[in-house]
């Protein structure tokens, strides 16, 4: 007795359709394709629509009445002085965050392409931090920035430095929180500047060297042209992951929900606090879609801005 | 024996013929509700008992109890009513209340469990009563009293807690300790207003004669009369007295149990913390809170049970739920919660069982009862907020306090409004 497979059926209708070989290789692809596409369909892009719908709507999120209040949400989302604060923090969480992470990245992932010994090690130590909980790392660096008992006041002691009240200053605290996502992500950015360096032939810095080009030279013109693309996927990645961070500043905030003096609330924390806490879906949806614009009108920027094609 | 097996075999089937009906009339009968709840301390466990003592009354309910994380369970709630799902009853912050009445997710309790609410619990349960009726069954209260660490207040010279709230800033000065930098090491009080800071507040200004909200709720008073006191002698510990820092430790129920501080207001909560986590040198006992010009009080919170609107759709789950409420505040369903969570029942005529009267750390806070109050939310979390911001304005955006206190007081009003507006 044979057992035939689910699929065998279909299996059989494919031949008798008589369609070519590439044509049956071009189907079934297009089968495969089509499962994790109506699961995105179903789960992604109706919570989209659905969202969408949402802000135009008064809907209490215990709620079962929804009623139309055309554009409200966005008019009362618009003069909120939160959002606009949410907003800001958002754009400079993702200012400062890009550049030092793009930098640092690239300084980490330059080291670790060029030493010869213990390189496994030493990208593990540099992984380490990306795969740990990030409410594990939030939550021990809630105590090293303690005003009182914390490490880092005790290295501002040592060095004789101002006490600092990190994460319950306004002009603080949101430096504060940047800094432990950059440490927390420099890791995984630096693996795919690694991965973008390793693609460079070797070739071309040794006939640069035979013509005599300097180390810097060598970075100016070889590697950093080479290596746009890898800048441009790190660019947007982290751009987007900064623009949607909610773990660390749900985490770190004073009080969860940035404080203090909503210094560090971010777009994602608004809306998170809006729909589930003050129970505001529909204006929760009005930010949401609001913030998906920024997002989309951001990327397509800085894709027009940084792409470059290098042949060489 | 072919013949003998069928013989079994049929005799068998015949049987199951005849139990099975009934057995599926059985089923048929029994009524099931749903209960939800979130996930912290003993609350699962106290339920389960709650749920077993039921069932001995009612073998003919089923109560089907789910617990989701705290961080969650708001998220489960509102994805369960566009489904339809959900619970018949569900465990809530007293705080919610209100505008989860306003939404309509939960209704009014049933006149039978309002009257037991009206004739046999602390007054505390008027704070979640919305347009006369009461919402919320609480399983248990936890109010305010003086946690203080016995050799640390010693030492200081205070062999007896302080007994008024001067004696209280007295008390607090005497036992803070610094360094030779000026910064503190040990603080006498350290006051965490987003923590519980915030919260007792509300009663001191009382204490000091003044309103928290007017009789209606309706109308924020923190910047009159005894309330201006109140705030004043709070901002006091750490820009006068300096007892306290902002953000000295994290969490002002760790620092005490870490012995770093001398006394702490807290909710009957905490006597399960500190049971388990206060350092073994800190020796601890509790006392009633310190008395103000105007009077001791204290106030309170609670995780009550509610009956949501979904329950009201079928009869016979109204009815279940209602038996399921009606013994959740019966002396029974109170003593099986508070064994298991050590905290207090809020039924009046528990308060002086011995296990609770005659405990030196559980006597304190029944000995307040009378004097708990509790707080009505328009937008618990939105007001919250306002009482942070005006607090941070001062300490650490450096605002005049009674710029602060009035800019509070007007972000108050426009929570309030905007919740009575249309409700």
């Amino acid at each position: 007795m044979t057992t035939e497979r689910p699929y065998a059926g279909l299996k059989k209708l494919l031949a008798t359709r008589r369609l070519t070989l590439t044509q049956r290789k071009k189907l079934w692809a297009y089968i495969f394709v089509a499962l994790p596409f109506a699961y995105f369909l179903i789960v992604n892009i109706s919570a989209m629509l659905n969202s969408f719908i949402f802000s135009f709507q008064d809907y209490m999120t215990i709620s079962t009445e929804r009623t139309w209040i055309g554009l409200d949400n966005y008019t009362s989302t618009l003069s909120n002085p939160i959002f606009h604060q949410a907003l800001r923090n958002t754009l400079v969480f993702a200012a400062v965050r890009v550049p030092v992470v793009t930098v640092l990245g690239l300084g980490v992932a330059l080291m670790l392409h060029n030493i010869r010994r213990a390189k496994g090690f030493f990208r593990m130590l540099y992984f380490i931090p990306f795969v740990t909980s990030g409410v594990a790392i939030a939550w021990v660096f809630k105590f090293l920035y303690l005003p009182n008992f914390g490490l880092f006041t005790h290295l501002f002691d040592a060095l004789g430095l101002p006490r600092q009240y990190f994460l319950g200053d306004p002009r603080t605290a949101l430096l504060s929180i940047i800094a432990v996502t950059i440490w927390a992500s420099l890791g995984y950015y630096a693996l795919i500047f690694l991965a973008g360096l390793e693609d460079i032939p070797v070739e071309f810095y040794e006939a640069a060297m035979v013509d005599g080009a300097s180390a810097w030279q060598r970075f100016r013109n070889i590697t950093l042209p080479l290596l746009n693309r890898t800048i441009v996927l790190v660019v947007i990645l982290c751009m987007i992951s900064s623009l949607q961070n909610f773990t660390f500043v749900r985490m770190m905030s004073k009080d969860g929900f940035g404080g203090p003096l909503n210094s560090t609330v971010t777009m994602s924390l608004l809306i998170y606090k809006e729909a589930f806490f003050s129970l505001r879906m529909g204006g929760a949806s009005a930010i949401a879609v609001i913030f998906f614009a920024i997002i989309f009108v951001l990327t397509l920027v800085q894709r027009r801005l940084l792409v470059r094609e290098f042949e060489y | 024996m072919r013949k003998a097996i069928l013989c079994i075999l049929a005799l068998l089937l015949t049987g199951a013929m005849l139990v099975g009906p009934g057995v599926a009339a059985q089923d048929d009968e029994k009524v099931t509700i749903e209960f939800w709840q979130h996930e912290s301390g003993g609350k699962i466990q106290a339920m389960a008992s709650v749920i077993e003592g039921f069932n001995e009354l009612y073998p003919d309910i089923e109560v089907i109890q789910s617990s989701f994380p705290y961080e969650e369970y708001q998220t489960k709630i509102a994805a369960s009513v566009p489904a339809g799902t959900g619970p018949d009853v569900a465990m809530i912050y007293f705080g919610w209340a209100p505008l989860w009445a306003k939404s309509g997710f939960i209704a009014p309790l049933p006149a039978e469990v309002q009257d037991v609410l009206v004739t046999e619990f602390a007054p505390f349960v008027e704070s979640t009563k919305l347009k006369g009726e009461h919402y919320a069954v609480p399983t248990s209260i936890r109010n305010f009293a003086l946690v203080y660490n016995v050799n640390l207040l010693a030492e200081a010279g205070w062999d007896t807690p302080p007994d008024t709230w001067d004696e209280f800033v007295q008390a607090a000065k005497d036992c803070t300790k610094y360094d030779d930098a000026g910064n503190i090491t040990q603080a006498g009080y350290y006051l965490e207003w987003g923590g519980d800071g915030w919260n007792w507040w509300r009663p001191l200004i009382e204490a000091y004669g003044g309103q928290v909200f007017s009789e209606d709720y309706k109308t924020a008073l923190w910047n009159e009369g005894g309330a201006l006191d109140a705030w004043n002698y709070m901002l006091d510990f750490t820009q006068v007295h300096k007892t306290s820092i902002p953000g000295f430790y994290e969490g002002e129920l760790e620092a005490f149990a870490a012995g770093l501080t001398c006394m702490t207001p807290q909710l009957t909560f905490a006597v399960g913390f500190l049971r388990d986590n206060a350092a073994p040198e800190v020796e601890w006992a509790v006392a009633v809170m310190p008395e103000g010009p105007a009077g001791r009080i204290t106030t309170g919170s609670s995780w009550p049970l509610a009956l949501t609107t979904k329950a009201l759709e079928d009869e016979a789950k109204l009815d279940a739920a209602t038996k399921f409420l009606l013994y959740m505040a019966s002396a029974e369903g109170q003593e099986r919660y508070n064994d298991i969570t050590g905290e207090l029942p809020s039924r009046m005529d528990m308060v002086e069982l011995p296990k609770y009267a005659e405990d030196p750390i559980m006597a304190p806070f029944i000995a307040q009862l009378e004097q708990t109050t509790g707080t009505f939310w328009a937008d618990e979390l939105a007001e919250r907020q306002c009482a942070l911001d005006m607090y941070d304005a001062v300490t650490v955006g450096g605002m005049d306090p009674l710029e602060a206190l009035n800019m509070g007081t007007e972000c108050d009003q426009a929570v309030r409004d905007a919740f009575f507006a249309d409700w």
